[in-house]
């Protein structure tokens, strides 16, 4: 399937394909993964043969309609649930193989996440909920690490403070910083900014941006707002299921547009 | 990992519920420790605390095994004394160091007093006679007068002569014995807090022979020692002096026992009592600890999901579970303490005052109680919450990235398998009680069968709300509207939930109800057998001991009596499998039986019974090779060996005793007492109950407190009487429903509360606040519904078994105002531990 945009009739080939960049390995390399739920007739496929890399220190953005398959893209891709075919490799390492204790380890120790919403544990401070891959890991705490963190994703003086005490807004900052503790090889951000005002979204989003620009992470964000994906660096666009393609460098208007073809394709 | 559950104190609802059925099961465990430890504690001797030794026949009962190896032997305690010769105090008052030795003989009495009024006993126990010579025992001092100088003459202790208001020089008789008027000689006095000083009175030593009646005997030897002589040596000592006898030496703390008698057998009773009790409300706590663990946990689902998210192991998961549980497990057991030893004390009281247990027991509180109780709740906890911490660990964490709006729909098969095999435990045990007609442990076997049962209702619940849900539905739908819809969807989709709740209402219904039919039918039919088996026109009787033997032929000589047979109650030890087994047996004075009992004789017949006869009870033989025609062996009260013939078996035996002996059986007085508490007269053919009554009234004179009541009047005392429901059985429904009840509003408010979320989208949808509080009334009254009929479910299987083992019906005897009231109690608890939390919350969140 390619991807048109109204007025600009030449088609841009894909900027990435299966292949990874310049020698170094992918921070995640999804190779035809394909998850489908219940069996037989009831069956419903999810993601089908999808394959995609993820460059390290790049800023990606998961794109698609409702019920295009992101959610279970970055579920495959983070090691939250099993493909039914096809291999996730995350930092080199083979996620399939992998039992369940283990990937909860890989979990903790190279993964960060930031969910839509209900991120945090309600009985833990914000401090405690920064800190939590660290004790689960039985690391050591560095608490001016977590001050650090804290001032960086702009929430000094609300560490000791109960989630359900702070917006939407602070509570994904929060999020964030949870995030980045344990220094991760990629941080998954689903649907991060779509419960939150457009003036939060933007100061979350740049949040995501400045820990791939200043810090050197890989963030891949889930998302069906344009804005949010315009701030990218690629943008892979699902549709049903399958991979439609890979594009860059669009604005917010143009990405708006892609989908709204997507949309008007799949209902006709 | 600490933090974590530290903090957990922010939403502390959940938690408060599983804190307080903790709280409930280390009390319960506290409340069995702590009357298991009184229940150990030895008697101290009290009446006899001067006597440094005490010499007594051997109060045991031993029958040895039949010719099989390997030959055993077993022991069973004799409530009666085995009486000693007392030419043995020639030999004793020479052992060194022994100052006196006395011969000891008790006569139960009940004296009348000046006023004509009859004074049995004490609150420190019934009135016992005994010869002067046993004053030194205590020892006595005489506080007024002089000691009994002829036979007229009697010494009452300074605690009786108080409660009756006996002064020196006043006149009594004794209650159902022919005879002169004694004169109060003295007043003598314990010391300070021997209860002996309010039961006793002294007659002459001469005079109390003779009310004794067992020539040249005595109950036991007292031996009160020289100053400076130590006990043991002493016993040691006259152990040797006495050799060869069957005879036991006992000191210290051991001669309470020989004191009072039934002192042992009441407190293992009493501790077999706790320890059941005890198990029964621990394994309620289990079940009740495991609905509320799971609920809690359950409610965090979205927590462990995250955890699991941001890589906590399962096992990391499992043990935050465990951890917190073991926490509040601990948290329990401190709470629980004081509750319990409070509860214990209450209940030793209690039983006291009935005169269960000798008065020297009591509970202590025992602070070292605290680590079992914390122990037991923590055990409990990690018991309960074990599947729920499987259940917690194995959250996909993908559920974090959604909304985990409905529970899984199929419970898993191990909650079949569970609840399969319980089903199968209950009916399999029920079967085999069906068939064990020994009445105690059928009893047992029905509280096990009733447990198995509700395990198994427990396990079952989730399979069952699904097609009560469908039966509801439409009535829900057609009585409640929009409301009612709103409930029957509740029950539908949260069936796990509602499942717990339904339980935690069966329960309170199918043991409260069990009890309460359980005690209903037994007294009923109880009830019934006395009124038919009372063929006698009229029965007579005396307060306290009862009535000199001399009173039946003297009523046998009065016109219009016909027939007059006394009865005593006794005991006899049945030798069945070479087990001696104590049997609650009636002695009968010659006479023709049949014509003033109607025992419903099921083979044999009672037309000539006399000395050598044993008639027993259908119980008694069933499950045994026993028949009529056989000799069995059996040992009297005092442990006489009486080898008698089986000439009767009988069937009306509930109230009245599984074996009838002849009153004159070995020789007689051996019966444990020599008096006659019921007299049963046959009329003469036209006497009228008026005349007869007459007559014997008239014999009052001779026998002082003589009462005579007509048949229909006994029957309807009888019926009285039963009808009141004994005060154990009282005590240990109340302490049992007090658990489930607190267990019910527990297990209820939590699974309302977990409801915050949908009443808030309700709301915000636009229903009413009238409206959800009409659901969940509708609500509250499905579970009721379906809790009601589960929890009589479970309890039918148990009701009938007991049923058909008392009445030989098993259509139980349903007494419908208890019912009616534990029925209304469930429903009203129900209504408020659902209705409560809904109404805050509604009103809580208002404008949210």
């Amino acid at each position: 399937m390619r991807i048109t945009t109204g007025d600009d009739e030449q088609e841009r080939p894909a900027v990435r394909g299966p292949a990874p960049l310049a020698g170094d390995a992918a921070a995640v390399e999804l190779a035809g993964v394909t998850k489908s739920y219940g069996r037989g007739r009831r069956a419903v496929m999810a993601l089908d043969g999808v394959s995609a890399v993820f460059a390290p220190g790049s800023f990606s953005a998961v794109m698609g309609l409702s019920g295009s398959g992101k959610s279970t893209l970055l579920q495959m891709s983070a090691g939250l649930d099993r493909p039914t075919s096809g291999t996730v490799r995350l930092g080199g390492s083979d996620l399939g193989g992998l039992s369940g204790r283990r990937l909860s380890v890989l979990r903790r120790r190279r993964v960060g996440f930031v969910f839509q919403e209900l991120n945090l544990v309600p009985s833990l401070s914000v401090a405690e909920n920064i800190a939590l891959p660290l004790r689960l890991d039985h690391k050591p705490v560095d608490k001016s690490r977590i001050r650090e963190l804290a001032g960086l994703v702009g929430i000094d003086g609300l560490l000791p403070r109960l989630p359900h005490t702070l917006s939407g807004g602070q509570q994904q900052r929060v999020a964030i910083a949870r995030a980045l503790v344990t220094r991760p090889e990629v941080i998954f951000a689903d649907e991060p900014t779509t419960a939150l005002d457009p003036y939060t979204s933007e100061a979350i989003v740049g949040l995501l941006r400045r820990a791939v620009d200043e810090l050197g992470q890989t963030v891949v964000v889930v998302t069906h707002d344009p804005t949010v994906a315009a701030r990218a660096d690629h943008v892979l666009v699902l549709d049903q299921g399958r991979l439609a393609g890979v594009v860059s460098g669009r604005s917010a208007a143009e990405l708006t547009t892609i989908l709204r073809r997507l949309g008007e394709q799949g209902a006709r | 990992m600490r933090q974590l559950y530290a903090t957990l104190r922010h939403r502390p609802a959940p938690l408060a519920g599983v804190l307080v059925a903790l709280t409930m099961t280390a009390m319960f465990v506290t409340w069995a420790l702590s009357l298991g430890e009184a229940a150990g504690s030895s008697v101290p001797a009290q009446r006899l605390a001067n006597a440094a030794v005490v010499v007594t026949g051997n109060q045991t009962l031993a029958a040895t095994s039949g010719s099989e190896p390997p030959a055993g032997t077993v022991t069973v305690p004799l409530s009666s004394y085995r009486r000693v010769p007392a030419s043995l105090l020639t030999r004793l008052t020479a052992v060194p160091g022994v100052r006196d030795a006395v011969a000891d003989q008790s006569v139960p009495v009940a004296l009348v007093l000046p006023d004509h009024q009859i004074m049995t006993g004490t609150s420190a126990g019934s009135l016992t006679g005994y010869g002067w010579q046993s004053a030194v025992l205590t020892p006595f001092r005489l506080q007024a007068g002089h000691a009994p100088a002829g036979p007229g003459q009697i010494v009452v202790g300074a605690g009786v002569a108080a409660a009756a208001g006996l002064r020196v020089g006043d006149r009594v008789s004794l209650a159902g014995r022919p005879g002169a008027l004694f004169t109060v000689a003295g007043i003598a006095a314990a010391p300070a807090g021997n209860p002996a000083g309010s039961q006793a009175v002294f007659f002459s030593p001469q005079q109390a022979a003779v009310l004794y009646g067992h020539r040249g005997q005595a109950d036991l030897i007292g031996i009160v020692a020289q100053p400076g002589t130590s006990p043991a040596g002493l016993a040691a000592r006259v152990r040797a002096a006495l050799p060869g006898q069957q005879l036991s030496v006992v000191s210290g703390n051991k001669r309470g026992g020989a004191e009072n008698l039934g002192a042992a057998s009441d407190l293992s009773s009493f501790s077999d009592l706790a320890v059941a009790t005890g198990i029964i409300n621990v394994l309620v706590s289990l079940f009740v600890a495991a609905s509320t663990v799971a609920l809690s946990v359950a409610e965090r689902t979205r927590t462990w999901a995250l955890l699991r998210a941001v890589g906590a192991t399962p096992g990391q998961v499992r043990r935050m579970v465990m951890t917190e549980l073991a926490v509040l497990g601990a948290l329990a057991g401190l709470a629980g303490y004081l509750p319990g030893t409070w509860l214990a004390s209450v209940t030793v009281r209690g039983f006291v005052g009935h005169q269960f247990v000798p008065a020297s027991v009591q509970s202590w509180a025992n602070p070292i109680e605290i680590l079992p109780a914390a122990a037991a709740a923590i055990v409990i906890a990690e018991i309960s919450g074990f599947l729920s911490a499987r259940r917690a660990s194995r959250v996909r964490p993908a559920v974090a990235l959604g909304e985990a709006a409905v529970e899984r729909r199929n419970p898993g098969p191990l909650r079949l398998v569970l609840g399969a095999s319980a089903l199968a435990a209950g009916i399999g045990i029920t079967a085999s009680a069906l068939n064990d007609h020994g009445s105690t442990d059928q009893i047992n076997l029905a509280s096990e069968a009733q447990l198995a049962f509700l395990a198994a209702a427990a396990f079952l619940v989730p399979y069952l709300i699904g097609p009560a849900e469908r039966v509801l539905r439409l009535p829900l739908r057609v009585l409640g509207g929009t409301p009612g819809r709103l409930a029957s969807a509740e029950l539908r989709v949260r069936s796990r939930r509602m499942g717990a709740a339904a339980v935690a209402i069966a329960l309170p219904v199918a043991y409260l109800g069990g009890v309460a039919v359980i005690n209903a039918t037994t007294a009923h039919v109880a009830v019934t057998q006395s009124s038919q088996r009372l063929a006698a026109a009229a029965v007579v009787s005396a307060p306290g001991p009862g009535l000199d033997p001399s009173v039946v032929p003297a009523i046998r000589q009065q016109p219009g009596v016909s027939a007059a047979v006394g009865l005593t109650p006794t005991t006899v030890y049945l030798v069945e499998d070479s087990y001696p087994g104590n049997t609650a047996a009636e002695a009968v004075t010659p006479g023709p039986l049949p014509a003033v009992l109607s025992l419903a004789v099921t083979s044999g017949s009672l037309q000539r019974f006399g000395p050598g006869d044993i008639a027993l009870s259908q119980p008694a033989v069933a499950g045994t090779s026993l028949r009529v025609g056989q000799t069995v062996m059996t040992y009297l009260a005092d442990g006489t060996p009486y080898p008698a013939k089986i000439t009767a078996v009988f069937s009306r035996s509930l109230g009245f005793a599984d074996a009838v002996v002849p009153a004159a059986a070995a020789g007689g007085g051996h019966l444990g007492t020599s008096t006659i508490s019921q007299v049963l007269i046959g009329a003469s053919p036209g006497t009228s109950p008026a005349t007869l009554a007459a007559h014997i009234a008239s014999l009052a004179h001779s026998y002082p407190g003589l009462q005579v009541a007509s048949r229909s009047v006994v029957n309807a005392r009888y019926e009285q009487s039963a009808s009141q429901d004994s005060y154990i059985n009282n005590l240990l429904l109340s302490i049992v429903g007090l658990l489930v009840s607190v267990a019910l509003v527990n297990t209820l408010a939590l699974a309302t509360l977990q409801r915050r979320k949908e009443l808030a989208v309700l709301k915000r949808v636009g229903a009413t606040a009238g409206q959800l509080a009409g659901a969940a009334a509708w609500q509250a009254a499905g579970l009721t519904l379906i809790g009601v009929v589960l929890g009589i479910a479970a309890l039918t299987a148990t009701v009938t078994t007991v049923a058909e083992a008392s009445a030989g019906s098993p259509v139980p005897f349903i007494p419908w105002p208890s019912a009616a009231v534990i029925v209304g109690l469930v429903t009203l608890l129900t209504g408020l531990a659902i209705l409560a939390p809904t109404m805050r919350m509604i009103s809580k969140h208002k404008g949210a």
